[in-house]
Parts: C-alpha cells; sequence; structure tokens
C-alpha cells in the first residue's frame, strides 16, 4: 500500500460540490489519503497511472468519457487497478455494465460515510462489494441470464416435454396432452437428455428447475 | 479575521443524501469559518421547515430529490415567507448549474434607491 500504510484514493466525479465535499469527508479519515481528482472518465485515464492511486472511486455519468467507458479503458492498462464504482445510478444497464467491465465494486452515493468508509477498506483488502440495495438486482440479471441460456439451449416443444415430466406424466401421457405421437416424445427427450447433458429424466426436471424453465 | 460586529450568518443544510449533505458541511463550514456556521442539518422536507423555523437560517442549502425533498414544494414555502434569507438550490442527481434564490427585505426608501445591480455603472 503506497502513502505509509494509507489508502491512496483517486476520485472521478463531475460534480464538482459533491467531489470537494467527499474530498473532504475522506481527508478526516485518518486511514486514507486522497491523491488526486477527475472530473470525467477521459482526466481519469490519462492520469491515473501517473497517481497510482491504491483506489479508484468512480461515478458513472459524466461527460467527455463515462465512468463505464474510463472502467474499460484503464483494466486494459492497469488490470490490477482496484475500482469502487460511486453513483447515484441504480440503472441496471449501468450496474451490469459495471460488473462486466470489472468494477471491484458497486455503492450508492446515498451511502453513509462509514459504509463508505468500510467498503473502500473491503474493496482494497481484495474483496469485491455491493451496496445492499442493488444486491438483488445482480441476482436476478444473474437468474436471468441462466433463464435465457436455457431458453436458448431448447426448443419451445422441449420445454413443454419437459414441464409434463416435472407433472409425473408417462410418455404416452405427455403424447395425449401435447397431440404427438409416442415416438416423437421419445426423440424429445432424447435430445433434451443430450442437450443439458444428463443421463435420465429425473436428471433434467432437476436441471430444469434449477435453470428456471419449468 | 471575523467581523466582531457582524454576527455569524446561520447556515442550514438540507439533503437527504449522507455524503453530500456531510461533504457541503465540511467544505463551507471550512470555507466560511470567517462569516458564518452550519446551524443545522435537515433529511427530510419536514425537518427541513422545522429546522427553517427553529434556526431562522441566513442561508439553506437545499439539496432537492424530488423523493424526500421535493423542489417545487420547498419553493413555494420560500415564496410564502418574508423573511430575509437565502437559497442555494443544488442537486445530487445533476451536476449541472446551482441555483442561487436571495430574498430581501426593504423599507419603501430602500426599495427606491435600490441597486439591483451593484457595481455596474
Amino acid at each position: 500500500m503506497s502513502s505509509g500504510q494509507r489508502i491512496s484514493i483517486m476520485v472521478v466525479d463531475d460534480h464538482a460540490l459533491f467531489r470537494r465535499g467527499l474530498i473532504s469527508l475522506l481527508d478526516e479519515m485518518p486511514e486514507f489519503v486522497v491523491v488526486g481528482e477527475a472530473a470525467n472518465g477521459q482526466e481519469a485515464v490519462e492520469n491515473i497511472q501517473r497517481v497510482a492511486p491504491d483506489l479508484l472511486l468512480l461515478d458513472i455519468n459524466m461527460p467527455v468519457m463515462d465512468g463505464i467507458q474510463a472502467l474499460s479503458a484503464i483494466r486494459k492498462k492497469l488490470p490490477e487497478q482496484k475500482v469502487l464504482m460511486l453513483t447515484i445510478s441504480q440503472n441496471d444497464d449501468d450496474l451490469i455494465d459495471a460488473i462486466v467491465s470489472g468494477a471491484n465494486g458497486y455503492l450508492l452515493k446515498n451511502a453513509e460515510p462509514d459504509v463508505l468508509r468500510a467498503t473502500i477498506q473491503q474493496v482494497v483488502a481484495g474483496n469485491a462489494v455491493l451496496a445492499p440495495e442493488i444486491t438483488n438486482k445482480v441476482l436476478q440479471a444473474v437468474r436471468r441470464a441462466k433463464t435465457d441460456r436455457g431458453r436458448g439451449l431448447l426448443s419451445d416443444r422441449e420445454i413443454d416435454v419437459l414441464k409434463c415430466l416435472a407433472r409425473g406424466q408417462t410418455t404416452s401421457q405427455i403424447a395425449a396432452t401435447l397431440f404427438i405421437s409416442e415416438n416423437t416424445v421419445k426423440t424429445h427427450i432424447r435430445h433434451i437428455l443430450e442437450k443439458m447433458e444428463v443421463n435420465n429424466r429425473a436428471e433434467a426436471v432437476a436441471r430444469a428447475s434449477q435453470m428456471d424453465l419449468i | 479575521m471575523p467581523n466582531s460586529n457582524q454576527p455569524l450568518r446561520r447556515v442550514l443544510i438540507v439533503s437527504a443524501n449522507p455524503l453530500f449533505r456531510e461533504g457541503l458541511r465540511k467544505i463551507y463550514a471550512e470555507r466560511w469559518e470567517a462569516k458564518a456556521f452550519i446551524a443545522g442539518m435537515a433529511t427530510t422536507m419536514a425537518e427541513a421547515l422545522e429546522a427553517l423555523h427553529h434556526h431562522q437560517p441566513d442561508l439553506m442549502i437545499v439539496d432537492y430529490d424530488d423523493k424526500t425533498i421535493n423542489r417545487a414544494e420547498f419553493l413555494e414555502h420560500f415564496v410564502s415567507d418574508e423573511n430575509p434569507m437565502q437559497v442555494m438550490l443544488v442537486s445530487l442527481g445533476q451536476s449541472g448549474e446551482v441555483l442561487i434564490y436571495d430574498r430581501k427585505r426593504l423599507t419603501p426608501a430602500q426599495a427606491e434607491t435600490w441597486d439591483p445591480w451593484p457595481g455596474e455603472s
């Protein structure tokens, strides 16, 4: 860690009042030292190697270059740089883009100072931290991605067959329910087992349930 | 050096966002140390109106977010009152311009000689 044992921080935010206030607050905390500031993503990208902070506090919505673009550019130059997004945005796209682009943490600007303090320490220690308000959004996005992947894997008809299997129906009952032949049902089930890489109908139902397909 | 003849002005900070609120308190408490002090802070519209009545501030810094602290509702109170006061309207959600409202109270004689643009010939 640079600057003795203190955590060095660079603050990037276009909102001058917020940025200056935040720097004043961080300066009050003895374990931190603010070593640089920038008013947009481009300034951050241009200066981060010279400033070399332990942690970059990065806003998202900024003119010239936003925080997500800046994060992507910084990741290419400095893959190990610790970056904590500090934003007002609870927008799903911003959140997912930040995570995909390599943010180590995501905190909202309405956080309490003590929460910011603890989050900075956590991120610098190597942990990933998300604001409690947005953790649920991330979980939902992951579930959605998993379901989307499953839906891409199986056809609509195969999912219909899986639903019948989940109700405990036999081959002949499925055929009757879906108005198809028993041979067609068997073909669908064979394809389902292959695509889902499972060995039997029970495993297919269990996997489909995990993937929120049924 | 502080002017001992001039009483310290009272400043009230209103914001539902703790980081912003504390940051404003810190920067203005330091910058205006000789002229003003932070008399109070409020986090909701109700608290702001109560603090307004209680502290009778010379300046209110209001961070409106239109959920907790509604700009239009606040301005209605501002317009309907008469005591001299300045208001600085800021918003954590918008990094654009800051609005300043300056409410003065003049006697008719003062109004007659009032120069709204001091320093201009």
